[in-house]
């Protein structure tokens, strides 16, 4: 079978397996062995075990757990609580300024997140209810909190930049570093928006009323001192790895550690929080190591039958400039996340397109920042978009699937076009990790 | 129903045991930064265990997550479909899921028996056998999965004969 029919048909019967609704690990995974078999018969299986095998023995993915059981820690704690609380200090009277406290608080949660999932559903229970109270309009609150969410995988750590950095085999701290700028940029962005839409027609974010942002100080130092803590656990871990004084792995395992710890001296800490926090680890990791081993076979037998050397001829044939090729890949990713999970989309595409990205000349830490702001996309586009399932599963029941990715499209926009900045601007990524060497 | 098999309560009762080993690989981690800092005695041991205990739970994450059939899944098109198709979409995805994870199975068995007999080691240092325990847990955990499987396929199809949900 030529390789044109060999894509064709792997791809083709992916997107209809994924529309059937086969889980997406089991899908990557049929493709793997069933091609393996047709192409390479009995034996050929053999390859598929080994790869999955030698794909759980990195290092670097034992960081994987280590963030998203500090990630569960923190969530159960009541720090989220308090640090969106303290936020209203700055907050005040501004126009949208309960909005603009959300993303705030969003931001720097997403300094303690490297998944996406639990710090929707905190902003989901914690700000929604207070925008909605205030009388904030519904788009601007539910938009507000889907993408202010989402931005844990994109302010370090991010588990999308762990696997990435796996799969193309480039140092996770410098793509820790380089995501910096643009993850602040895309958080600048979306508080600007609100900011404006609210200045320009107030009813959109109601200021609370005046006795509400009066706190008094001693409520005020007691939050600091609360937050002060698993604040500085979180800047701990992050300079660890920016400075190089120890692994990833081992920098996130002591996050997990700080984090119990801290949420001891803030006497939250028990058996209760520990063994739910362990069990979402362990289930967490179970979705996404079994997506990325069905993932592994399919692109290892697709690397076999020669994949990878096609798709390059394809891309370097068209007589285009280098960044009309990047930006086509963009478009693809872009197509691949309204579908399928990153974990699938990175382990499927990027053994493929990285190499090209390489012969044109441009950085592979810069790819994998503007993959991760295409992922952001991906996050909110419908119909896949996790992030509405997760702000669904605590959002009042009035608010429907449909209604929330309505609120989507301005932040889709600002997205879009903070990650194009990045894509013609490739030093905004890479001058913070140039700093460093 | 299936939740309440054997076979799931299996999986159940050793992921939940297994999630505890995250805490291991965390305290072992941070012994190795204390030691490596504060004592100047860095260990050699941290290192391959650390990647052992993680991938022991990854791979019991596996059948963890099956048995609540939790495995992420895109539904939009399967929930604009009339119930009695949708019955037997499902059928066909367990069936698809039996497919590929009997196979996985094999292959993962073949592996896994090859490992044991030679009792393969990880040729570094401390040469401990770690690739033939994983090896024949990865099997262990795949021929879980199909036997979860089977009882999904049958769940699936005795729903065949009911009405409605």
């Amino acid at each position: 079978m030529s390789i044109e029919w060999i894509t064709v048909l792997m791809f083709g019967s992916m997107i209809l397996l994924l529309l059937l609704g086969l889980p997406l690990a089991f899908v990557t995974g049929l493709i793997g062995v069933v091609f393996t078999l047709g192409l390479y018969g009995v034996d050929g299986l053999q390859l598929i075990a080994s790869r999955i095998y030698s794909f759980m023995n990195e290092y670097a993915l034992v960081a994987v757990p280590m963030f998203i059981m500090m990630a569960s820690l923190m969530e159960r704690s009541g720090v989220a609580k308090d640090l969106f609380d303290a936020m209203r200090v700055w907050a005040g009277r501004l126009p949208g300024g309960l909005a603009i406290q959300t993303m705030v608080a969003a931001t720097i949660m997403g300094a303690m997140t490297g998944i996406i999932g639990g710090e929707i559903v905190l902003l989901g229970l914690l700000a929604l209810p207070q925008m909605l109270r205030l009388g904030y309009d519904r788009k601007l609150a539910i938009g507000t909190i889907c993408a202010g969410g989402s931005l844990g995988t994109m302010i370090p750590p991010s588990i999308v930049l762990i696997i990435y950095g796996l799969t193309v085999n480039v140092s996770i701290g410098d793509l820790f570093v380089a995501n910096i700028v643009p993850a602040l940029m895309l958080s600048a962005v979306y508080m600007t928006y609100i900011f404006t839409r609210c200045q320009l027609n107030p009813r959109l974010g109601p200021p609370a009323p005046a006795e509400e942002c009066d706190i008094p100080l001693g409520r005020k130092l007691a939050l600091m001192k609360g937050l002060a803590l698993p604040l500085l656990v979180i800047f701990a871990v992050l300079g660890t790895i920016y400075f190089g004084i120890a692994s990833v792995t081992e920098a996130a395992a002591m996050g997990v550690i700080g984090s119990m710890i801290a949420s001891a001296i803030r006497r939250e800490l028990n058996w209760k929080m520990m063994r739910e926090s362990v069990r979402r680890t362990m289930q967490t990791c179970g979705m996404l190591l079994w997506l990325s081993f069905g993932a592994t076979a399919m692109i290892g037998v697709y690397n076999l039958a020669g994949g990878p050397t096609f798709i390059r001829e394809l891309f370097t044939g068209l007589d285009v400039p280098a960044v009309a090729v990047i930006l086509l890949m963009m478009l693809i990713l872009f197509v691949l996340g309204a579908m399928m999970d990153w974990v699938g989309i990175c382990l499927l595409t990027m053994p493929i397109f990285v190499p090209i990205v390489r012969e044109l000349g441009y950085d592979p830490v810069w790819f994998g920042v503007v993959f991760c702001l295409n992922m952001q996309l991906s996050y909110l586009t419908p119909p896949f978009g996790p992030a509405a399932f997760y702000l669904k599963s605590v959002a009042p029941p009035d608010i429907s699937l449909n209604e929330i990715f309505a609120a989507m499209w301005p932040f889709l926009v600002l997205q879009a076009s903070v990650l194009m900045i990045v894509v013609f601007y490739p030093d905004l990524a890479l001058w913070l990790p140039s700093l460093g060497r | 129903m299936a939740e309440n098999s054997v076979i799931a309560r299996v999986a159940r009762v050793a992921g939940d045991a297994a999630s505890y080993v995250f805490l291991v690989i965390a305290l072992i981690s941070a012994y190795e930064v204390v030691m490596r800092y504060a004592v100047g005695m860095p260990t050699i041991w941290v290192h391959e265990l650390s990647i052992a205990l993680a991938a022991t739970c990854f791979v019991i994450g596996g059948p963890y997550v099956h048995q609540a059939r939790q495995h992420i899944t895109i539904s939009f098109v399967y929930e604009r479909l009339p119930p009695v198709v949708q019955k037997w979409v499902r059928l066909l995805c367990s069936l698809l899921t039996l497919a590929f994870l009997s196979l996985l199975t094999y292959a993962a068995s073949i592996q896994g028996w090859q490992a044991l007999q030679y009792g393969e080691t990880t040729g570094t240092a401390l040469n401990w056998p770690i690739p033939a325990y994983l090896k024949t847990l990865f099997a262990i955990c795949a021929a879980l999965m199909t036997v979860q499987t089977l009882t999904h396929v049958y769940e699936d199809a005795i729903n065949l004969r009911y009405r409605g949900r």
